[in-house]
């Protein structure tokens, strides 16, 4: 019923509408329903190969039409699921929701034109609004006095891309003679010239990876996610950033042709880029100290290993191995799937140790040991799948890129077959620093000592959120080599090739051959537990002993837990110190002493690691942009003689225009 | 596929029974080497019975994570044994579940957990050797990846039983550039994983200079006996993959008949016996490397099998 789509759009609506009027109960229940409505309609119309929607609007007097490709509705799904929860539990900030709802309505309404809108125009209104959502929630939840300027710095990002995105669009309605729709813009690309295709990929890449967090854009991440709850970090990135992915792949697969020169050449781009920025975002995750500023820089990273998937698959398309660039493809949409599936679960997991006073700082509270077994369950399995462990969805995506990496020795090129092999080795480092951060964020977040007092256990909504996330990515990997079917029109349609289908053998998920490599996720969920009735049995034949719970020794000293807990610095400080030449960590010791220097009266200390692209890249662009408005700060001095001398000015030019 | 059903589960055994005798004999051989008497080779044995019929104390702000632990680090290996080469050439029943590239994300989740199990009690050395461990790791797990990578250029697969008969097929081909880097990087690779020296001392007790050893600090009773069988599992695994897939595959049983399967049992004994005197010559040799010099060591791993790989990517 892909009309549900239509009914999630008019809910979202309403919901929106109702916000502004105040009545957020109201409100939220409806962009739920949306939600829901939107989940459903997807997969109702995803076994159709897609769906053709006509909403009742008119823009330049034509009907605002929508067309949802399987990719697109697979997306819009396991973006909507996180969405969808996030919404009913709504911002833990209960004064601020009535904006958050609205910022949450906006962001739906634009993420389903970015999915379905087939032309230039409206899909640029639909982008716009997108990041309006956004910039929405975050100003409505305003948690930090540092809300205004990192939404302003996130919008202006945005807005660099916005930018890029428009040009590519009319270079390629250029070529399509003058047409924004984007039926035309396949043949728009093949009329360009190979300088100018490229250059549009570019322009995708720079307008796209604003939102997707691709260096340098990944910036921006940090200051944005912690402005918000952990709400809305779960709709930022789940349907957000499906959304803008999405948009990245219909732009470089469809509209550049798949045969023209050069396309070796942006995907060996495309591939760099994915791989460096991974490394570096999830660099900077693992030094962060806040639940939210460490998974959004997750989330940067998780979008460029789908980034780094979809070079690769530019790669192969170039070499004219179209079933390999088919599977490369499916991979990073797999990847972005699980990753919303597993990150909304984390994000609502923060969400709830906020709202039941421990704050959105990682620190050693215990709450595992004193919370419901249900959220430990759920946030465990979702951060397993981040970390990429078996048998979550992640570990499945994650050796799927792998997999697909390994396959650069089918390649002629001796260029492509070096960038997917060194694309290897980046990847690999960025999986293991991903899965010492989120050993750290489990582990400090929610493990450790529990003996400080807080205000109220997480919330029931909370512990089913989580738990229902957690379940989900789970469910998503066992079930993988049957809902993997959902993607198999898209491959056909794209590539020609059943790629999605030949990535599972039986229970199997495999690379095309089940001669090459392969693994099962769902006999995994099975063999393993059985497997531990082996210690179960070995401690049924030893000697029934007790156990004892006893405080934890220190070594004879006094019992200071709270002294001698891990803090997020001391956990990552050894990988800091390893890799300064990329922090430039910087560490300020201040003293107050009272007579002597012996006794200290107050010890102050501060750390911190420095920004890459900020100092080189955009602190030179805002400095210029200063000085600019510092020079022009004259067109406001109020000295009527001034603006008479501009009106005549104006004048002059105005006439010897006319006299010309 | 009874047969082989009966084979998967022989391989387990000969895992469970043997891998205690590595450590045994490892330090035996090194307290020789030292002119010491030292420790029976069954002394593992014996640690794990005590520690099996002792009582146990937790923590009390340890969570259920903390008594998980032990389950998973002592599945993991065992789970990893049914999948890869340690007694036969061709593939058991079970061994359709991973290739060798998800058996590296499956050792990674006992060491996952075995990380939280450290933090989980509020033991400060605890998170400490977490911490150093994921430092160890992020250079020792692309290595891992990058093994299994050039072995897909080789061998066309990351299927452990195809890659294996791969080096066999030549002199050429067992003797090529890539392949002897790469048998180096794994040596490394396995010196780092399984705590030895130069990176750890597995013997060494001292609080301030563990990696490995300090996350298992707050076990005691049948946690600790299973921690530490796990690791004992986890140093055969890692020293059967670098036999019989990298560098001897040969001595495996390639008839399905129980008496070959039975006859390989010895001769992989021997060849890990080989590796162990390989290793005591490392240990005897070698001081262990200060917290910040590991990375180096770990970077030439990684240097090396990256040679590796750029020496088979211009070969193809």
């Amino acid at each position: 019923m892909p009309e549900l789509l239509i009914a999630a759009f008019w809910l979202w609506v309403a919901g929106l509408a109702l916000a502004l009027l105040g009545a957020t109960q109201v409100s939220r229940w409806a962009i739920v329903l949306g939600a829901a409505a939107g989940i459903w309609g997807a997969l109702s119309a995803l076994p159709q190969g897609g769906g053709e929607l006509s909403l009742p609007l008119t823009l330049y007097d034509q009907a605002v039409r929508l067309h949802f490709s399987p990719e697109a509705l697979w997306l819009m799904a396991f973006g909507l699921i996180p969405g969808a929860l996030a919404a009913a539990l709504c911002t833990p900030l209960r004064a601020r929701r009535r904006g958050w709802l609205a910022g949450s309505a906006l962001s739906f309404l634009g993420a389903l034109g970015v999915f379905g809108l087939q032309d230039g125009y409206s899909f640029l209104i639909a982008w716009e609004l997108m990041s309006l959502g956004g910039a929405v929630m975050l100003l409505a939840e305003h948690t930090s006095l540092e809300t205004g300027r990192s939404t302003l710095y996130m919008l202006a990002l945005l807005e660099v891309g916005a930018v890029a995105i428009l040009l590519a669009l009319l270079l390629l309605a250029q070529g399509a003679a003058g047409s924004l729709g984007f039926g035309g813009f396949t043949a728009g690309g093949a009329h360009l010239s190979a300088g100018m295709r490229g250059f549009v990929g570019v322009l995708l890449l720079v307008g796209f990876g604003a939102k997707l967090g691709l260096l340098p854009f990944y910036e921006w991440f940090p200051g944005a996610y912690a402005s918000g709850s952990g709400a809305s970090g779960a709709l930022l990135s789940g349907v957000v950033l499906n959304a803008a992915f999405f948009a990245l792949s219909r732009g470089l697969i469809d509209w550049l042709p798949a045969s023209a020169p050069g396309l070796l050449g942006l995907g060996v781009l495309v591939t760099v880029i994915g791989v460096l920025s991974s490394i570096l975002a999830v660099l900077f995750a693992f030094q962060q100290d806040d639940w939210r500023r460490l998974l959004s820089f997750s989330s940067a990273e998780n979008a460029a290993i789908a980034v780094t998937s979809l070079g690769a698959s530019l790669i192969f398309r170039g070499d004219g191995r179209s079933d390999l660039a088919g599977l490369a493809w499916t991979v990073a949409i797999l990847h972005l799937s699980g990753h919303a599936l597993a990150k909304g679960g984390l994000f609502l997991a923060a969400d709830g140790v906020f709202a039941a006073g421990g704050g959105y700082r990682l620190a050693q509270h215990g709450w595992l040991r004193t919370t419901s077994l249900l959220f430990g369950i759920g946030a465990l399995f979702a951060t397993m799948s981040l970390a990429a462990l078996p048998p979550q969805i992640g570990f499945a995506t994650e050796w799927f890129t792998f997999q697909t990496v390994f396959q650069g020795f089918h390649l002629v090129s001796l260029g492509g077959r070096l960038t997917l092999a060194l694309a290897g080795a980046g990847l690999a480092i960025t999986a293991a620093v991903a899965l010492a951060t989120f050993v750290k964020a489990f582990g400090i977040g929610l493990l450790g000592d529990g003996r400080e007092a807080r205000s109220a256990p997480i919330g029931w909504g909370y512990n089913a959120a989580v738990l229902l996330l957690g379940l989900a990515v789970l469910a998503t990997a066992v079930g993988l080599p049957v809902w993997l079917r959902g993607l198999d029109t898209a491959d056909v349609v794209r590539f020609g090739t059943h790629a999605a289908r030949e990535m599972s053998s039986g229970w199997l998920l495999v690379p095309l051959t089940d001669r090459f490599a392969f693994i099962s996720p769902s006999k995994l969920v099975i063999a393993m537990p059985l497997l531990a009735i082996i210690p179960l049995l070995l401690l049924l034949n030893a000697r029934r002993h007790a156990v004892r719970r006893a405080p934890v020794w220190y070594g004879g000293l006094r019992e200071d837990p709270q002294r001698s807990a891990t803090t997020t610095l001391t956990f990552a400080n050894a990988m800091r110190t390893f890799y300064s030449f990329i922090y430039r960590p910087t560490l300020d010791t201040a003293r107050e002493h009272r007579a002597v220097s012996y006794f200290i009266r107050r010890l102050q200390f501060e750390h911190d690691i420095a920004d890459v692209f900020g100092p080189i890249l955009f602190a030179p662009v805002r400095r210029a942009v200063w000085r600019i408005s510092g020079r022009l700060r004259a067109l406001q001095s109020g000295d009527l003689n001034f603006y008479l001398a501009l009106l005549g000015i104006l004048l002059i030019v105005i006439l010897a225009l006319t006299l010309r | 596929m009874a047969f082989r059903i009966l084979c998967n589960a022989l391989q387990a055994i000969v895992a469970l029974a043997l891998s205690p005798l590595i450590g045994g004999v490892l330090s035996r051989l090194k307290e020789i080497v030292q002119s010491k008497r030292g420790p029976s080779v069954l002394q593992p044995y014996r640690d794990l019975w005590k520690l099996f019929h002792k009582d146990e104390v937790v923590s009390d702000q340890s969570s259920w994570i903390f008594r998980a632990t032990p389950y998973v680090v002592f599945v993991t290996p065992l789970f990893v044994v049914l999948l890869i080469p340690v007694l036969t050439s061709y593939p058991l029943f079970l061994a359709f579940m991973a290739d060798m590239v998800g058996a590296g994300f499956i050792l990674a989740l006992g060491g996952f957990f075995a990380c939280l199990g450290a933090v989980d009690p509020a033991n400060p050395y605890g998170p400490m050797g977490a911490s150093r461990t994921r430092m160890v790791g992020f250079l020792a797990e692309p290595v891992f990846v990058i093994v299994f990578f050039t072995v897909s250029f080789v061998a066309g697969s990351t299927i452990p039983y195809i890659v294996q008969a791969q080096w066999t097929r030549s002199a050429g081909s067992f003797l090529a550039p890539a392949h002897v880097l790469l048998i180096a990087a794994f040596l490394m690779l396995i010196l780092a994983e399984a705590g030895r020296i130069p990176v750890d001392n597995p013997t060494g007790h001292f609080e301030l200079a563990m990696i490995d050893e300090s996350k298992g600090l707050e076990y005691s009773g049948r946690g600790a006996a299973l921690m530490k069988w796990g690791g004992h599992m986890k140093l055969m695994v890692l020293m059967c993959v670098f036999l019989n897939v990298l560098v001897t595959p040969w001595g495996l049983a390639a008839r399905q008949q129980l008496a070959a399967v039975l006859l390989a049992i010895p001769l992989v004994a021997l060849k890990i016996l080989a590796l162990i005197l390989v290793l005591v010559v490392i240990e005897s040799s070698l001081s262990k490397l200060r917290l910040f010099r590991i990375t180096e060591f770990l970077g030439a791993a990684f240097i090396t099998c990256v040679a590796a790989m750029i020496a088979r990517t211009f070969a193809a």
